[in-house]
């Protein structure tokens, strides 16, 4: 048994997944809890999908090479939120809809892009459904360090954004600047998103935003422990679903999100016989 | 580290209005607010003393909770202007506004000490924990409203009386010198409502300058030093028996005041809207 465990550790490709799941877990599912409490979960399923146009061209620019490809997804997905806002705000449509336009005209341009390259198939598998265990070291270094600041950045300005969420005129009246912080968070889960993409890749991101803070918000009474529950489940399911993917051949992206998806029926299970 | 964050703080951070000496706590002049088709407010002009206790009656619609916006520097007037101690609103931090409890997502996963330590963020500075001092704040705060008990539960497991306690607490956190109440007292069992009497005159006698707008005419007569009839314009203002008078309700009300003469020369008055329109 802890043979069949360890037997994976000993490929570096294994060993390097599994740091880079449990680290996007962390990012996610503290970013994640202010998606969820916000009811975000649409605009960052949304964020996930307009980086596509961003890597896309990234990759053409790059021939092929990785790490520009970061950087790009980042532009893409800042120039999204950017629009979104511009266009809520300068046409008086419903933010969500905004969102909804913005969201598919980039993933088209995505697709667009992407169908004029040869091996088309190949490379769009792996930017919608996410590809682990090609993480490199350099791509681990990414991660990390962005990873760190997204949190970081979320802790250090904790009570502002709990406000901003919570009571935004209470906010006003404190004189806080409000809109800024908004565009903050907003910023914070974009970046996530782009850490993210290698693990789950877009078609499953708003899972890793949205399943483990929900879970933990059916079992826990307060925002900061919600954030460490939340974190604690996405490594897990990172860990364990990669497991399950080694073992069982599936797809690692599709393997996490299942698990995240148990873990939170367990708890709604746990919570409505607990309720009665 | 430190020292560069405390910088970028007081940086990002507001410079607050001092209190002009002598101004009254609260004016406001010719004040006109509109909205896309409708207008809200309309030459609206007074002034509160600080300490006095005020409360606001209209009609549905009459304006109340857009006057606490302005006032508070949520919104910004059209025309006119508001004084807080003598300058705008949008630098002073002693507003405290009190929403209608509707506006609030009670499932948020918060504590009682929680949601009152928010009023103190301003207080406590960008990138600093609360300290000592703002606990302590907190703590006298619940203890003011009656809350002390239910410091560590949770948000969603409080009664409509103890949410709105909540609310004053935390504008009591915040060191609030001018509170500002939007319609407290709906919803609220008779019990509940005399407890938030009885916190409002406690909190008056001590100085803090009370403004509380309501639907009941008989409880604002009752229980306010002074009266305010709003129905977009001002149409009384002062003592209450000279603000609720049958020209004045029939300006406010209009064709909702259904006015009966009884025998013994008591005019019954009742406003047909729903509570709560709004």
């Amino acid at each position: 048994m802890f043979d069949l465990l360890l037997e994976p550790l000993r490929y570096p490709f294994m060993l390097r997944g599994l740091c880079a799941a449990a680290t996007v877990g962390v990012v996610c599912a503290v970013v994640g809890s202010f998606v969820v409490l916000r009811g975000l979960a649409f605009y960052g399923d949304a964020l996930a999908h307009t980086i596509l146009p961003g890597v896309a061209v990234g990759y053409l620019i790059g021939g092929g090479a990785r790490k520009p490809l970061f950087w790009w997804a980042m532009l893409a997905a800042l120039a999204s939120a950017l629009g979104i806002g511009f266009i809520a705000r300068s046409t008086r449509l419903k933010e969500d809809t905004a969102v909804g336009i913005v969201f598919a005209g980039m993933f088209a341009l995505g697709i667009a892009v992407i169908s004029s390259v040869r091996n088309y198939a190949v490379d769009l598998t792996h930017f919608l459904f996410g590809d682990i265990l090609g993480v490199a070291a350099a791509d681990l270094w990414l991660i990390g360090i962005f990873g760190a600041a997204i949190v970081l950045v979320v802790l250090a300005l904790y009570k502002e954004f709990l406000l901003v969420s919570f009571d935004p005129v209470l906010a006003a009246t404190l004189r806080l600047p409000a809109k800024l912080i908004d565009f903050l968070l907003l910023v914070l889960i974009a970046m996530a998103i782009v850490v993210s993409l290698q693990t789950v890749g877009i078609a499953l991101m708003v899972a890793m935003l949205v399943t483990p803070a929900a879970t933990a918000y059916l079992l826990t009474q307060r925002l900061p422990a919600m954030m460490a529950l939340a974190s604690l489940l996405a490594v897990l399911s990172g860990v364990i679903g990669l497991y399950v993917s080694f073992f069982a051949g599936i797809a690692s992206g599709a393997a996490i999100v299942l698990v995240t998806t148990a873990f939170f029926g367990l708890a709604w299970l746990v919570r409505t016989i607990a309720g009665r | 580290m430190s020292t560069f964050l405390q910088k970028l703080s007081r940086t990002v951070g507001h410079h607050f209005s001092p209190h002009v000496h002598g101004a009254p706590i609260l004016r406001l002049r010719d004040v006109r607010v509109e909205y896309e088709q409708t207008v809200a407010l309309d030459n609206v002009s007074f002034e509160i003393q600080r300490g006095d206790r005020v409360a606001v009656v209209g009609p549905n619609g009459a304006g109340k909770s857009t006057l606490f916006k302005v006032i508070a520097g949520v919104e910004r007037a059209s025309a006119g202007t508001v004084e807080i101690f003598g300058n705008e609103p949008e630098g002073h931090i002693c507003i405290g506004y009190v929403p209608q409890r509707s506006q609030i997502d009670w499932n948020f996963p918060v504590n009682v000490a929680d949601m009152v330590m928010m009023g103190r963020v301003s207080k406590i500075g960008l990138f600093r924990q609360p300290r000592r001092e703002d606990r302590e704040h907190v703590r006298r705060a619940l203890e003011q409203v009656g809350l002390t008990d239910l410091a560590k539960r949770r948000i969603n497991r409080l009664s409509g009386g103890q949410q709105q306690r909540i609310f004053i607490a935390r504008a009591l956190a915040q060191e609030a010198e001018l509170l500002l109440l939007d319609e407290p007292f709906m919803g609220l069992d008779a019990a509940a409502q005399q407890s938030i009497f009885e916190i409002l005159e406690r909190l008056g006698t001590r100085g803090v300058t009370i403004l509380v707008s309501l639907h009941d005419l008989n409880m604002a007569s009752k229980h306010f030093g002074k009266v305010m009839l709003l129905r977009s314009r001002l149409l009384g203002y002062g003592a209450a028996a000279g603000v609720i008078t049958a020209e004045h309700l029939v300006a406010a009300y209009g064709a909702h005041l259904h006015m009966v003469k009884t025998a013994d020369g008591a005019l019954m008055v009742s406003d047909t809207h729903c509570e709560g329109c709004e």
